[in-house]
């Protein structure tokens, strides 16, 4: 059928997202694909049950919720602790320094972003804010992703990473810094 | 002044735009204290840098949580 050929080829097209989302749970990418690929094995064979109120993204998110549920379940034992988690918040400074000068100031003078519009301009965003995220250091980014895409409170994720609060808090700040500096380089400043 | 921080009249530090991102941030994450709160907003009220930095977040946070519902329209979604 036409339409399910189509619904097809729209699940596909999520995986790319559904992997970085499983990535940012999992933090092993062999994992992670073997988790995806189960999530839409299932979405593919429950096709019908998506009844199209929520997004497509936000039902196999929901079915990637589950399966990465089963796949935490199933390795109870030995979970790998996150080897570079102390020193996250401890990353050279570098970078961040030098965007303010000697008195503490931003060197730079910032605009006003506006949201992109247009179906076709907010594909092209979405791909440069992944491109900008894919920049971040590990750690970072897979923070960044849990709170901020997905949603999640920064005691759950320290939790999971094992960090303190405000190893987390400055992380997020780095990230948002980071990602605010490559956004406006690569999407709002051009 | 005995210290080396600088203050307005009523005592608030005056925060440097390093350290008010880093509370503008923060605030996305967790309550601020009544001196960071006190200090922030200072801050923003003269600061129009940090200012256009806190409207960058807020936009960066909405677009992160639209990312996660799928931007693209359903219509859109294959060609």
């Amino acid at each position: 059928m036409r339409d399910s050929t189509r619904l097809y080829e729209q699940i596909d097209a999520e995986r790319a997202y559904l992997l970085r989302f499983a990535l940012a749970k999992l933090r092993d990418q062999d994992i992670a694909e073997e988790v995806v690929q189960e999530a839409l094995l299932a979405a593919l064979s429950g096709s019908a049950n998506f009844a199209g109120d929520a997004s497509l993204r936000t039902w196999l998110t929901s079915i990637l919720k589950h399966k990465i549920i089963d796949y935490q379940r199933r390795v109870t034992t030995e979970r790998e602790r996150f080897a570079s988690a102390p020193s996250a918040g401890e990353e050279a400074d570098d970078w961040l320094d030098a965007l303010f000068d000697e008195t503490g100031h931003w060197r730079a003078e910032f605009a006003v972003w506006t949201l992109p519009d247009a179906a076709h301009e907010q594909r092209a965003f979405f791909a440069a804010f992944e491109r900008c995220m894919d920049k971040l250091p590990t750690t970072t980014a897979q923070v960044f992703f849990q709170r901020e895409v997905m949603g999640e409170d920064t005691e759950t994720i320290c939790k999971e990473f094992d960090i303190s609060s405000s190893n987390c808090w400055v992380i997020l700040h780095r990230a948002r810094v980071a990602l605010r500096e490559c956004l406006e380089k690569n999407w709002f400043g051009k | 002044m005995t210290d080396d921080v600088a203050r307005y009249p009523d005592g608030t530090r005056d925060v440097s735009c390093r350290e008010a991102a880093r509370l503008i941030s923060f605030r996305f994450d967790r309550e601020l204290n009544h001196d960071e709160r006190r200090e922030l907003s200072m801050h923003l009220m003269e600061c129009l840098n940090c200012q256009r930095f806190e409207q960058q977040l807020k936009l960066l946070q909405q677009l992160s949580r639209q990312y996660a519902s799928g931007a693209k329209a359903p219509d859109d979604a294959v060609s």
